[in-house]
């Protein structure tokens, strides 16, 4: 039936077990010489992460939810967020949840926006927004020495719409979210707070680009010979961190942090920058990326460390999975679904008298013959 | 109805809330520490109050949940080192709907109550009128999970008959005794009828003590030797020699009436000997005066036939008054049956004519009396009385560690069961098909009861309640007597002798 089929997956597997190959060559160079450079932090590319975090340490973790649906005439989107602070980490954790163990979702309900896009954003930059909120929140009354968001450490500019593409509900909603944010950053400076992201299924290239951009540098410095590491300008670009770290990183290991733009609306006052690595705290899975939003923290190393610490810990739960705990717990507590949605749709359709289907946008909610 | 303390929320679940069950979440500490299986709960819906019974209780934490997550975690790290496994600890309770209350009156409920509705304890006055519980009644200890007194309305009991059944040891007699009691107790304002006791072990001796107790003042009991036990045979007719003898042809049945006939006809005394005389005399085939003679004799080898009646139910048979037949020292079951048989029909027959107050018999070993697969000559006046007895108010109480032998007719007319420990398959299979009101769950937990634990079924309430018998006030010194003490005592006995 897919006559070209074999052929296909013959061709990948021939790709794969070239790049295989090819890194576990590089690796082991890496192994043996300092190379790393600016923007990387650390001489070395591989390097291992704390096992241990004090169980006094309170650490904190914040994911939101939304669920969203497109009627005739109008929008609804529900959203919400959880902050989950741990202590006891290591030992006996106990929980609290901010601003309580199961908030009642917020309602945003709009004439019908004008495209897919603005829906699609407007859904994000609300989740973002509660997030953010959120966050603060649980910084405020928790006080945690670390507070890992689910997601990228700060919205980034792409988040946000372009003078062609923003309406005036994007545009006030995007205002709110930079604003929670600066407030969340101003929180965390106050409290000496470590924000960081926890990104899975990170499909960035930033440390393979990074490596693209310094490999011919290395072999003209001398650092490294073009011969033993033939094949790079051609197996790089083909990878995503996530698959190249998955080969390198062991259990406990991570990439050296490396430095990357951080939002360019941020006022110049915070020195932000975003270090970013790539950790693999089990076996099991594959490496989970991190960024932290550095300001003007004090003890910024010491800190650090105490994430990775915390990180190895909550990771190693016992199943395949790599998320930390906490944000598995802050994502079960805000996670939304349709059945969320129901009850206020039963309640728009009983106000309108007008019956659901009738309301429904999407052929598959509505009667059809067939 | 304030202060009630909140058990827990509703959740909805595939099948429920529907208008029969719910299941509920209990989160808090303080209420999983006390709910528990058989506790009444309500739930308050618009003007009424939905009341249920919880069946099951299921406790669950999702992060112990999955064995891969055990078996990793066993590896390093413990479940509660990175999860917050106590939090996630709950109980997931399971109810069935008993009905709504309101305005005082009870209603069945056909709506089903509203997902996350508080879910409350009963109170105490509610609840006592939803299960129809009657301040006059008899008190016979108190429904568990509930500081409720079990008062229950002695009419609704015993009118239509109840059956106690349990396991050998399960508090069959311990729960007899102290129903008697409480009849006993009753001020004769309020009614009190006459008990008979047919106390196939002799383990109701302890209830003699009761005399010395100045609570029984005005009961009277009196315990008849098996020894002292008479029939009148002037009080018998040729169908009872028919049930005593079930393979009494027709002719020989004709020829014994007309005997029993002409010698009630002539005033004299009807003794055993009367009739085996009258048998000799009379001119009859060989065959049939053969086979008659043969039973007559057979009869009068059991010592227990008169011209009158020991005990004399006429007079005996008194409001307030316990009547004990102890037939402990008689091992034929046959005979035991026959005296079963007598003075039931007597007792039925007066209680007809109006002639004694109303009675209750409770008979111990019921299935041996009432067999469901056997012949008795017992079984005929049980089944009589178990269909008719509600109209001359002269009611059973079926006594049986056998459920399962006893006859289903008798058992399907007891309108009231007293269900203690059942262990056995086949009872407990039986015992759900016969008791209405009882569901699969409840049904489970027969097996688990202790000593003293009940489960009071039909008529005499409104629902299933589990009770726990209160102590009995009788003396204990006659209870079942244990292994070692008595072999203790059997030694000390031996070397007296050798003294």
């Amino acid at each position: 039936m897919f006559d070209a089929l074999n052929e296909i997956i013959e061709r990948e597997r021939l790709r794969l077990q070239e790049q295989f190959n090819w890194i576990q060559q590089f690796s082991d160079l890496l192994k043996t010489i300092n190379i790393m450079d600016k923007p990387f932090a650390e001489p070395n590319l591989v390097n291992s992460m704390p096992d241990s975090i004090p169980s006094i340490t309170r650490i904190s973790g914040v994911d939101g939810g939304v669920v969203s649906e497109a009627f005739s005439g109008f929008d609804v989107i529900l959203y919400r967020a959880v902050g989950v602070t741990f202590h006891g980490i290591g030992d006996r954790v106990q929980a609290k949840y901010t601003p309580n163990f199961d908030p009642e979702p917020k309602i945003f309900l709009t004439p019908s926006l004008s495209s897919r896009f603005e829906f699609s954003r407007i859904s994000t930059l609300l989740r973002l927004l509660v997030e953010y909120n959120v966050a603060t929140e649980t910084i405020k009354t928790e006080n945690p020495t670390i507070l890992f968001l689910d997601g990228k450490v700060a919205p980034l500019n792409s988040d946000f719409s372009d003078i062609t593409t923003r309406t005036k509900a994007l545009a006030q909603i995007e205002s709110e979210v930079k604003e929670a944010y600066r407030d969340l950053i101003n929180v965390a400076d106050d409290n000496n707070v470590l924000i960081c992201g926890v990104i899975k299924d990170s499909r960035s290239r930033t440390l393979t680009n990074e490596l693209i951009q310094q490999i011919p540098q290395w072999i003209r410095d001398g650092k490294l010979k073009s011969e033993d590491i033939k094949g790079w300008s051609k197996i790089l670009p083909e990878m995503l961190d996530q698959n190249f770290t998955n080969q390198i990183l062991r259990k406990g290991e991570r990439t050296a942090w490396q430095e990357i733009p951080a939002p360019n609306w941020l006022p110049p006052k915070y020195n932000a920058k975003v270090l970013t690595s790539l950790i693999r705290p089990i076996t099991e899975d594959r490496p989970i990326k991190i960024e932290v939003l550095l300001t003007n923290l004090e003890n910024n190393d010491n800190i650090i460390d105490l994430a990775m610490g915390a990180l190895s810990v909550l990771s190693n739960h016992g199943l395949p999975n790599a998320i930390p705990t906490i944000i598995i717990e802050a994502d079960d507590r805000t996670r939304l679904s349709q059945e969320h949605l129901e009850p206020v749709i039963n309640q728009i359709s009983i106000s309108l008298g007008i019956a659901k289907d009738q309301l429904r946008k999407r052929r598959a909610f509505r009667s059809t013959l067939s | 109805m304030t202060g009630i303390p909140g058990l827990g929320t509703a959740v909805a679940t595939q099948d429920t809330p529907n208008p029969l069950e719910f299941h509920f979440v209990i989160s808090d500490e303080t209420a999983r520490s006390f709910v528990e299986t058989g506790m009444f709960v309500q739930v308050k819906q618009e003007d009424q109050l939905i009341i249920a019974n919880v069946q099951s209780l299921h406790r669950t934490n999702r992060y112990f949940s999955s064995p891969d997550l055990i078996h990793g975690s066993s590896q390093g790290l413990t479940v509660h080192s990175v999860y917050p496994a106590e939090r996630w600890d709950y109980l997931i309770a399971q109810t069935k709907v008993l009905g709504s209350y309101r305005d005082g009156l009870k209603f069945r409920s056909t709506k089903p109550i509203l997902p996350g509705s508080k879910v409350e304890m009963v109170s105490k006055e509610i609840l006592s009128r939803f299960l129809g519980i009657d301040t006059k009644g008899l008190n016979i200890g108190h429904i568990r999970q509930s500081s409720l007194k079990a008062k229950i309305s002695m009419d609704r009991l015993l009118q239509k008959h109840l059956a106690i059944l349990s396991i050998s040891g399960g508090g069959k007699s311990y729960s007899t005794s102290v129903i008697i009691e409480e009849i006993l107790l009753r001020d004769k304002k309020i009614g009190r009828p006459a008990v008979i006791m047919f106390d196939v072990h002799g383990e109701y001796r302890a209830l003699q003590s009761l005399k010395n107790d100045s609570k029984f003042k005005d009961a009277k009991i009196e315990r008849i030797n098996a020894g002292k036990i008479k029939m009148a045979l002037g009080h018998m007719n040729p169908s009872d020699f028919g049930r005593i003898f079930p393979s009494m042809s027709y002719p020989q049945k004709r020829e014994l009436s007309q005997v029993l006939n002409l010698l009630k006809s002539s005033n004299k005394p009807i003794t055993m000997d009367a009739i085996i005389n009258s048998v000799i005399n009379r001119e009859m085939n060989p065959l049939i005066k053969e086979a008659l003679l043969g039973w007559l004799n057979q009869l009068k080898h059991t010592y227990l036939f008169s011209n009158s009646e020991t005990p004399d139910l006429e007079n005996m048979i008194k409001p307030g008054k316990l009547v004990i037949l102890d037939l402990a020292e008689i091992t034929s079951l046959w005979i035991k049956q026959i005296i079963v048989h007598y003075f039931l029909s007597r007792l039925f027959d007066l209680r007809r004519r109006k002639i004694i107050a109303p009675v209750v018999s409770f008979i111990e070993e019921a299935h041996q009396f009432a067999p469901e697969m056997e012949s008795s000559s017992s079984k005929s006046i049980i089944h009589t009385i178990a269909r008719e007895g509600r109209k001359f108010l002269c009611s059973l109480v079926l006594i049986s560690q056998r459920p399962v032998n006893l006859s289903t007719t008798a058992l399907s007319q007891c309108n009231s069961h007293l269900i203690m420990r059942i262990l056995n398959p086949h009872d407990l299979a039986y015992i759900g098909k016969t008791s209405e009101g009882i569901t699969k769950s409840t049904l489970g937990m027969l097996t688990s009861l202790g000593v003293g634990e009940g489960l009071l079924v039909g008529e005499a309430v409104n629902y299933p309640i589990f009770v726990q018998i209160r102590k009995k006030l009788s003396s204990t010194a006659f209870d079942e007597a244990l292994i070692s003490s008595e072999s203790i005592k059997y030694e000390y006995l031996q070397i007296e002798k050798k003294l």
